[in-house]
């Protein structure tokens, strides 16, 4: 098995909730990530889905420490970067990147595309002025934006347009991890296809890793190989894409693959939008044992006391002593999905 | 019955320091009460500029903006002044833009700018705006509404960030809403809770809306009539069952093959060869033919006309009939 690339453990990452004009004080806190460990090994896609507001961008930047944890601890490539200094993370940089969840923060608006493009590369590269022009130009080609994009202004693209830059961007000190924060949200399906197929070719030419937060489960079937599902913080369950998605063990996992729109407008208008009842439960107050028994078809009374943690079920990980409880057997449990 | 919004023959032009950028070539769009119509395309293709000139957002002094006609119900918008344009915007005609930050203030809580569209638009008290944003949060799936109506925008995720942004343009009850892609940023449950806040919205007040997307599954889910534009033009439109049925467009077909599905992994997705144009350097003949696997020489001597194959349904494409009996 190929060694681990990046590891979370334990991570929990929380922030204050002030009040208070004059004397701001904590009145509360929002558990964004409140207990995550995730691996990542060298070349392996791992998908990060979840609901809205359920950490996935705080757990994507707490692995790149752009943002500090609370408790837990980040180690890249074998080394502890937890706690590193600025000087130590720059090096880390290069070979970890990011493509942000929205357009605008990975284009400065008064930066050329071919400048912004070329920004990582005059950090951490010396290049000829020509050699720079010339990997600027392949680094857009590659994400199907022909060169004369490279001097216009960011204003000027739609937002698929700026969405490939950013990825371009990201591309260009040759990473060995980069974070894709919903990269093809952005994207019309047609190229959606072309980012998916490029970012395919690109793991298996460089033997890439990348950690790819996405709403589109389609998307995360096609690219990923494992996929861990969020809730509230957590992680409820972790596996091979084709177990979790295929045969989805947590109930939350299995209302996500309910509301998965369906392609077929007469299906679709029989069957109807399938809401998830019940209130989205507050970071703020998260709900007692397991934070989504509220909402929960199948839960039964110890879930609301008893917060459950992952258990190795099979090839996976589920936190859900109701459909995966820790003495069965994989194979013995008739699992609905 | 006249539509609730009325888009004929827009084309927007931008100053651009080499030449003029043609964002939007020729787009109608029309909607009726009540009815939903989706507006789907590459990525590029003038989705969100068509959406901005509609709403007279554009700069005056960078983009030229040319239109047949463009009418709210009985209103002539061209006709408005600057002032009584303004006055109808984020009150009868609402729009959620695409990027969430583009409508937020990063230095206000959301609460004063949620309360502020109902404070200028309808006069409300103080108290009285507070009480429906909260509601409003609330209705969109934001948890705590109270405690959240105190958050700068940063401290909200995306999609949260996003929820708010519809709160914002639903509090005025609007007769037409323009939505750029308003569930992009959302998973899929709380996608699912928020669409059925817009079809039952429209059930009540019979709102029209505009949605901008190009999740095909929204698309089946939420259309009644679809637009497909590319390079500035709308290539095919028709009702939602025909188009998903009996794709006209070659465009339309590859749009719909290349979606990802789980049966389909590992194998590569049919992604449409060749880059998108530009808006600079639109082809002379149809748009789509330096991509299109059917192209044959008469694609390329000019634009294909605007056929009408019955009253709902439009298409540009000078094979479309031969393609259609292969
Ligand atoms: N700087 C911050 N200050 C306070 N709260 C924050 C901050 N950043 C994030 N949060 C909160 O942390 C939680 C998780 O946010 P995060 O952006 O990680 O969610 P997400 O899973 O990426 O959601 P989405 O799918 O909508 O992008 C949310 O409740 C959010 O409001
Ligand atoms: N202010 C501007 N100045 C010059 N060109 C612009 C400007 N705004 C948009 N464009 C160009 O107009 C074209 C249409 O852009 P638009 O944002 O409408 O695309 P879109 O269909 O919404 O795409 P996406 O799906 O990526 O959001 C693009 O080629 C874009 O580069
Ligand atoms: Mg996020
Ligand atoms: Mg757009």
């Amino acid at each position: 098995m190929p060694e681990t690339l990046a590891q979370l453990s334990d991570v929990h990452v929380h922030f204050p909730v002030l009040d208070g004009m004059l004397f701001p004080r904590e009145v509360a806190r929002v558990r964004a990530v409140d207990g995550v460990s995730l691996g990542i090994r060298k070349g392996e896609v791992l998908g990060l889905v979840g609901e809205s507001g359920s950490g996935k961008s705080t757990t994507g930047r707490a692995l790149l420490r752009l943002q500090d944890v609370t408790a837990g601890s980040v180690h890249f490539a074998g080394q502890d970067i937890t706690r590193a200094p600025r000087r130590e993370l720059q090096a880390i940089r290069r070979r970890m990147t990011v493509v942000f969840q929205d357009p605008e923060a990975s284009c400065n608006p008064r930066m050329r595309i071919g400048d912004a493009v070329a920004e990582p590369l005059r950090v951490h590269e010396r290049l000829t002025a020509a050699a720079l022009d010339r990997k600027v130009a392949a680094l857009l080609d590659q994400v199907g934006l022909d060169e004369s994009y490279a001097l216009r202004w960011p204003h000027e693209l739609s937002g698929g347009q700026r969405q490939r830059v950013g990825i371009a961007r990201a591309l260009a000190t040759d990473p060995e991890l980069i974070v894709l924060d919903e990269p093809i949200s952005a994207l019309d399906v047609s190229i959606q296809a072309q980012v998916l197929n490029l970012l395919d070719d690109l793991r298996k030419q460089r033997g890439l890793a990348y950690l790819f937060i996405a709403h589109d489960l389609g998307a995360v079937a096609h690219l990923c190989d494992r996929v861990a599902v969020m809730y509230l913080g957590r992680v409820v369950e972790v596996g091979p894409v084709a177990d979790v998605i295929g045969a989805p063990h947590h109930p939350y996992t299995q209302a996500l693959l309910r509301s998965v729109p369906l392609h077929d407008p007469q299906a679709a208008r029989a069957r109807g939008l399938q809401v998830l009842e019940g209130e989205i439960p507050s970071p703020l107050h998260p709900p007692s044992g397991c934070a989504f028994h509220p909402r929960c078809g199948q839960a039964i009374a110890s879930c609301r006391q008893n917060r459950p943690a992952l258990q190795a079920f099979g090839r996976r990980q589920v936190a859900c002593p109701v459909t995966c409880p820790a003495a069965t057997q994989a194979a013995q449990l008739p699992i609905a999905s | 019955m006249t539509p609730a919004l009325e888009v004929a023959s827009l084309a927007v032009t931008f100053a651009g320091e080499r030449g003029p950028v043609v964002a939007v070539e020729d787009v109608s769009l029309r909607v009726a009460k009540g009815r939903t119509l989706c507006v789907v395309g590459e990525s590029g293709s003038g989705k969100s500029v068509s959406i901005l000139a509609t709403m007279g957002l554009l700069d005056p002094e960078r983009a030229t903006v040319q239109a047949a006609a463009l009418r709210l119900a009985d209103v002539d918008l061209l006709a408005l002044p600057p002032a009584r344009r303004r006055a109808i915007n984020g009150d009868r005609l609402a729009m959620v833009f695409q990027d969430p930050m583009t409508s937020l203030n990063p230095y206000l809580r959301i609460g004063t700018q949620l309360t502020e569209v109902l404070e200028v638009h309808r006069k409300s008290s103080r108290k009285d705006a507070e009480q429906q944003a909260i509601a409003m949060l609330e209705a969109v799936g934001i948890s705590a509404p109270h405690a959240r109506m105190r958050a700068y925008p940063h401290e909200l995720s995306g999609g949260m960030r996003q929820r708010v942004v519809l709160a914002m343009a639903l509090l005025c009850q609007p007769d037409v809403l323009l939505a750029d892609e308003p569930t992009t940023a959302l998973d899929v449950t709380i996608q699912a809770q928020v669409l059925k806040l817009i079809q039952d919205l429209q059930a009540r007040t019979e709102m029209a809306v505009v949605l901008v997307t190009h999740d095909m599954g929204v698309v089946a889910h939420m259309a009644d009539d679809v637009a497909v534009l590319y390079g500035g033009v709308v290539v095919e439109r028709a009702a939602v069952a025909e188009l998903f049925a009996r794709p006209r467009h070659p465009y339309t077909r590859a749009l719909l093959a290349s979606i990802p599905a789980a049966e389909h992994r590992g194998q590569r997705l049919q992604a449409i060869a060749g880059t998108p144009p530009s808006a600079l350097t639109r082809p002379p003949g149809c748009v789509f033919a330096p991509r299109c696997a059917f192209a044959a020489a008469i694609c390329l001597t000019g634009r294909p006309p605007q056929e009408a194959l019955s009253p709902d349904q439009t298409v540009r494409c000078f094979r479309h009939a031969e393609l259609a009996d292969a």
